[in-house]
């Protein structure tokens, strides 16, 4: 599974949240920035692209149900010919996804569980934030580029 | 003593998004539930082709510059490998026609290993699958199979996926 075509890229590619019905909430370009204003996110969801992302979590959601054994909320990550999809959602709807190269073999399970953590604590628990908006509380920031630091490879 | 056995379901999706195949392997997987139905089974491999075909928008930019070079159509040739869950796998083969093969096996072996493992198996299997479909002139391409044919296939297939 090791494609050697991709080592000169980055590990780390996207992270997406979302909030309920296709509500983003926060998006992450590694490469350009970090996206969490309401009129630029409001671009971005006139995109397509965003949208898909989202179908193809819930799609492969239904997909993942029918054959397990036991009740599931969701599958963990899948690979493709070019990138890799992991995904952490929990039962109140909130989904954090990372799309990221292939020849990296690390399990981005544990560290989207840590997004969550912090996500719970700082936003959630914070009796000043409305659901639904964007994820722009500074110490939220500084905790997520702490967290996927390591991971990022360094030219 | 009986082998624990690893993978439980096996899966052909015609190039259409229609269900061709469905074995199941091993039978006692879902214990409290009922067994799987077909209706399921065929919800679920429809949902699959869609969804493997939606995943060519999703591409990330960086991978676009360095395919970007190239005159193949790459976009076309992304497909779902992998699909990990708590509880199993799912190995899948798509080949030039469009068609997909999958195998849902268990996830306690490491899965590198047993993922090449799966996708060497669903190569002969696809040998076999012209045989059985490609070959014959009275069978008509996105069809599932007949009776008979229907049980020589099944085991086949279990020879070859039941170790």
């Amino acid at each position: 599974m090791l494609n050697t075509k991709y080592l000169d890229q980055d590990n780390l590619f996207e992270l997406i949240i979302f909030q309920g019905y296709k509500n983003l909430v926060f998006y992450w370009n590694f490469a350009k920035g970090m996206v969490n204003t309401k009129s630029e996110i409001q671009d971005l969801l006139k995109q397509n692209r965003i949208q898909n992302i989202y179908g193809v979590s819930e799609g492969l959601k239904g997909f993942s149900q029918a054959f397990s054994s036991e009740p599931i909320t969701n599958f963990r990550y899948f690979l493709t010919n070019y990138f890799k999809f992991t995904i952490y959602e929990m039962c109140s709807g909130v989904k954090i996804i990372l799309l990221s190269n292939i020849s990296d073999q690390t399990d981005y399970s544990e560290t989207l569980k840590e997004v969550y953590t912090n996500y719970l604590e700082i936003i959630k628990r914070n009796p000043f934030y409305v659901h639904g908006e964007p994820l722009d509380n500074p110490l939220f920031i500084e905790k997520i580029t702490d967290i996927f630091e390591p991971f990022q490879k360094k030219k | 003593m009986k082998k624990d056995r690893q993978n439980y379901y096996f899966i052909v999706v015609n190039k259409t998004g229609g269900l061709q195949f469905f074995s199941q392997l091993k039978e006692q997987y879902r214990e409290d539930q009922d067994k799987i139905t077909t209706n399921q089974v065929l919800q679920a491999s429809s949902i699959f082709y869609a969804i493997d075909h939606l995943t060519q928008t999703i591409i990330p930019d960086a991978i676009y510059k360095v395919e970007q070079d190239k005159d193949k159509d790459f976009e076309r040739d992304n497909a779902i490998d992998l699909l990990i869950t708590e509880n199993y796998m799912v190995s899948t083969l798509k080949t030039l026609t469009g068609l997909r093969f999958l195998v849902i096996s268990n996830k306690n072996l490491e899965v590198p290993k047993k993922h090449e493992d799966n996708i060497q198996k669903m190569r002969q299997i696809y040998r076999l699958y012209t045989d059985y479909f490609s070959k014959d002139p009275f069978q008509s391409d996105d069809q599932p199979l007949g009776e008979k044919k229907r049980a020589q296939f099944d085991r086949d297939v279990r020879e070859l996926l039941d170790f």
